[in-house]
């Protein structure tokens, strides 16, 4: 047994790895923050049926993950999924279900469409879409509620990003770790505005980069970076 | 998320330190699972795999599990659960740019109705090298 820690060059930053790593479902959904227009929507007493809505990137999907955890946790049964490229047709039987949580909605066919405005007339629907679904729900019984998860404001994405690094936290290094500086989010928020993927993308570089240390990130330290690599 | 706290200890390893270990050697050490209040635990696995982390999706390699307990977890009660792996050849534990191969030893609660507590504790599964690199023991 001896000293492992060159295999693990972010445990200097007070770090488990790279906080801007791909993580699994699971993991995304501990960490995501659930924002307050989601929030007053699922805690509605009157269920409303809830459409995510924005272009890729913007966190969709870690929020309806997370939506759908928080409502599983409140006791109901949950269905849970994502359409990839190319799907056309859900597969999950909704009987039984209380609340049926698909993502990339936009891809299903015609027929499909008609399926699951069926099933909005019994079963909660949170659905993440880029495309707005109100017109198929328009019959259902329930209320729609529509967030824009593009247009959340750059105090969402600063809470996005520092969840993030927490989780990446070492046990016992809870506040001595590397972390972005105030002025590093007010940049990031300037240069990729909603689109969070594209700034976890770019911090996954900066971190792999140069970060080693429990000092904070600037900005000018993120400029520089992007000036290496645009 | 059950109000639930796991410890990995591994033998011979300071606390905090992460221990390292030669492809073909035998890993062990010490699950300690403490419950903050009562916990209904349908299985307690112990398992020892690799995960990659980094730019693309996890993937993992499952060596070995081990389901040490079906049955309640009382409030306050804090139980040891000792394990052993005989750990494979390769791959070895590897840090890159876009992608790493971590080794651990991950514990995990199945309880019913709600997320599940877990926790992933790394070591390294590596060769020493010895005598200028010409020997690996």
């Amino acid at each position: 047994v001896s000293d492992g820690d060159p295999f693990f060059p972010f445990h200097a930053a007070g770090l488990s790895g790279n906080p801007f790593r791909v993580l699994p479902d699971d993991e995304l959904r501990r960490i995501a923050v659930l924002p307050a227009p989601v929030l007053a929507a699922l805690d509605d007493p009157a269920a409303p049926h809830v459409q995510l809505l924005g272009d890729a990137g913007r966190g969709k999907s870690t929020t309806l993950l997370a939506a759908a955890a928080r409502l599983e946790r409140a006791g109901h049964t949950v269905g849970v999924e994502y359409l990839p490229v190319g799907t056309t047709r859900f597969t999950t039987d909704p009987s039984g279900l209380d609340v049926f949580c698909l993502d990339e909605v936009q891809r299903l066919g015609r027929w499909e469409r008609r399926r699951l405005r069926h099933v909005a007339g019994w079963c909660r629907l949170l659905l993440g879409s880029h495309e707005d679904m109100t017109p198929l729900l328009a019959r259902a019984s329930r209320a729609v509620v529509t967030v824009c998860v593009g247009g959340l404001g750059p105090d969402h994405c600063r809470a996005v990003l520092a969840a993030r690094i927490a989780y990446a936290a070492l046990l016992g290094r809870e506040t001595d770790h590397a972390t972005l500086a105030p002025d590093a989010l007010d940049w990031l928020t300037v240069r990729f505005g909603s689109d969070l993927r594209g700034a976890e993308r770019f911090l996954y570089e900066v971190f792999q980069a140069s970060v080693r240390t429990p000092e904070p990130v600037t900005a000018a330290r993120l400029a520089a970076a992007l000036a290496r690599c645009p | 998320v059950p109000d639930v706290q796991i410890f990995v200890s591994f033998d011979g390893a300071a606390p905090g330190s992460v221990p390292r270990y030669a492809p073909g050697t035998v890993v062990s050490g010490v699950a300690r699972v403490r419950a903050g209040s009562s916990v209904k635990c349908n299985h307690l696995r112990i398992r020892c795999l690799w995960q990659t982390e980094g730019r693309g999706d996890r993937d993992e390699g499952v060596i070995e599990t081990k389901d040490v307990l079906q049955g309640t977890l009382n409030a306050g009660e804090m139980r040891d659960f000792p394990f052993r792996f005989e750990l494979p050849r390769e791959p070895w534990s590897y840090a890159g740019h876009y992608i790493n191969i971590v080794w651990g030893i991950g514990v995990e609660l199945d309880v019913p109705w709600a997320s599940n507590p877990k926790q992933f504790t790394p070591f390294v599964l590596a060769p020493t090298w010895a005598g200028g690199g010409a020997t690996m023991r």
